[in-house]
């Protein structure tokens, strides 16, 4: 396992979607929240609450690198990365509860007797997971070529004057301007709300 | 100024940090003064993001898969003891407290046969879990009992029961409220276009509600999602639950398909 000296250097290797950070993160952020679900459950235990704490702790990883990536949350020198993604943990866990608590009163009460008054929900943190679905689904619906670009330069990070090579495009101008019109088309196949 | 085409290409620019100082000043300005640059900034943010979240997602279950065989993850049931277990003294001299010693050597062997016998089962049930999903399934043909369903998604109904279930599930979202029935559906759909994964996120929501036909029902495809994904233990737990409930309509054909798991 690689280890990270200091915040700093954490923070760093997971901007730049280090596999050793991912590791780091996932084994610090698995204990507490754990620990969170457990004490909220009544200390229930089974496979779906194993299945629920792994997609909770993936989901707070990936939420937490999109506040990284947009500037969310900025670095500062006394910056405790683990502490801020526990919190995200934690407001994910508690926002599900509710909308299955939500789901719930929605089914059991009559229509003319349900409250008016819940709080929308926070779409920023809620659809994440929503959003990658879509994505998917719209990555498997575009031509290979298209899916392989978008593979390449989003996922594995290649340059485009690799990308334009391997998938035979004349030059990386020509490949740029390909791979924005896949974008765009997989943009168009997500819902406009997402 | 950008003009709106150029919006995709100039915010990957800068967020990616090919822009001149000069082009990156301009992009910052117009950003604060234009709100369809700065609607269309968000957009991209977290469309990307997006597309690099299916690619965390598929590496965070490789790291998740790793760490779970080395041992290092902490099972849910163990969570909250752990703390007290690391401060045992490791001096403490053999009869002391042998009795607790002992009782945790039982528990700890009794989990090695578990998760072994767990192990086990699982390699030797993978191959012929989804042979059981194919003998077991049948689409829905009715539900009495419920007419509610029935009323708020009958055009949905109608679509499934004729073996539409593309067409039944692109209808979901016109259903007024996000409800069990909705769930049920989507789960049903998804199964029925063999996406067993997103089966099962619809049909544990559906179980969560409290009324028994569409809870038993939802209980019964979740099991088969699970089978039909391959996943024998999940698939176990659900019909265990089913086999543990008197009276449920699909005890005895769990009761079946539990009695082959275990063979």
């Amino acid at each position: 396992m690689a280890s990270f000296s200091s915040q700093r250097t954490l923070y760093e290797a997971l901007l730049r979607y280090d596999e050793a950070a991912f590791e780091h993160l996932y084994r610090l952020l698995y204990n507490p929240l754990t620990g969170y679900v457990r004490e909220w459950t009544g200390y229930a235990s089974g496979p779906e609450l194993t299945h629920d704490i792994r997609d909770l702790v993936q989901e707070t990883v990936i939420a937490f690198l999109f506040a990284l990536k947009t500037g969310q949350y900025q670095w500062h020198n006394d910056a405790q990365l683990t502490t801020y993604a526990i919190g995200i943990g934690r407001n994910l866990w508690r926002e599900q509860q509710r909308k299955r608590q939500r789901l719930l009163t929605l089914f059991n009460t009559p229509p003319d007797t349900l409250p008016d008054t819940d709080d929308p929900p926070d779409a920023d943190e809620v659809s994440f997971a929503s959003r990658r679905e879509a994505v998917e689904q719209g990555l498997a619906q575009l031509g290979e070529k298209c899916r392989r670009a978008i593979e390449l330069y989003y996922w594995q990070k290649r340059p485009m004057q690799e990308i334009a090579l391997l998938l035979g495009w004349a030059n990386e101008a020509v490949a740029r301007k390909e791979k924005s019109l896949c974008l765009k088309k997989l943009r168009a196949k997500l819902p406009p709300q997402l | 100024m950008i003009d709106p085409a150029e919006f995709l290409e100039a915010i990957e620019a800068y967020e990616e940090d090919r822009l001149q100082p000069d082009e990156r000043r301009q992009f910052e300005q117009q950003r604060q003064t234009d709100p369809a640059l700065r609607a269309a900034h968000t957009d991209y943010q977290r469309f990307r993001h997006s597309i690099e979240a299916v690619n965390i997602k598929q590496r965070l279950n490789a790291i998740h898969d790793r760490l779970d065989t080395a041992g290092v993850l902490v099972q849910p049931a163990e969570a909250n003891g752990q703390s007290q277990q690391a401060t045992l003294p490791t001096t403490r001299p053999r009869w002391q407290g042998g009795g607790k010693r002992w009782a945790w050597l039982a528990a700890a062997g009794l989990a090695g046969l578990v998760l072994g016998y767990l192990w086990y089962s699982q390699k030797e049930l993978g191959a012929n879990t989804r042979s059981l999903y194919t003998t077991f399934y049948r689409p829905e043909t009715a539900m009495r009992g419920h007419d509610d369903c029935a009323i708020t998604h009958a055009a949905v109904l109608a679509q499934y029961r004729q073996g539409h279930y593309q067409a039944a599930l692109d209808l979901l979202p016109r259903v007024p409220a996000a409800d069990a029935c909705s769930f049920y559906y989507q789960g049903l759909c998804l199964l029925a276009l063999d996406e067993p994964k997103k089966a099962t996120v619809a049909l544990q929501a559906a179980k969560q509600q409290r009324n028994g036909t569409l809870r038993q029902r939802a209980e019964w495809y979740l099991a088969l999602a699970y089978l039909q994904a391959n996943d024998a233990p999940h698939a176990q737990h659900e019909l265990k639950q089913i086999l543990d409930q008197s009276g449920h309509p699909f005890g005895p054909v769990a009761g079946q398909v539990l009695g082959q798991l275990s063979n």
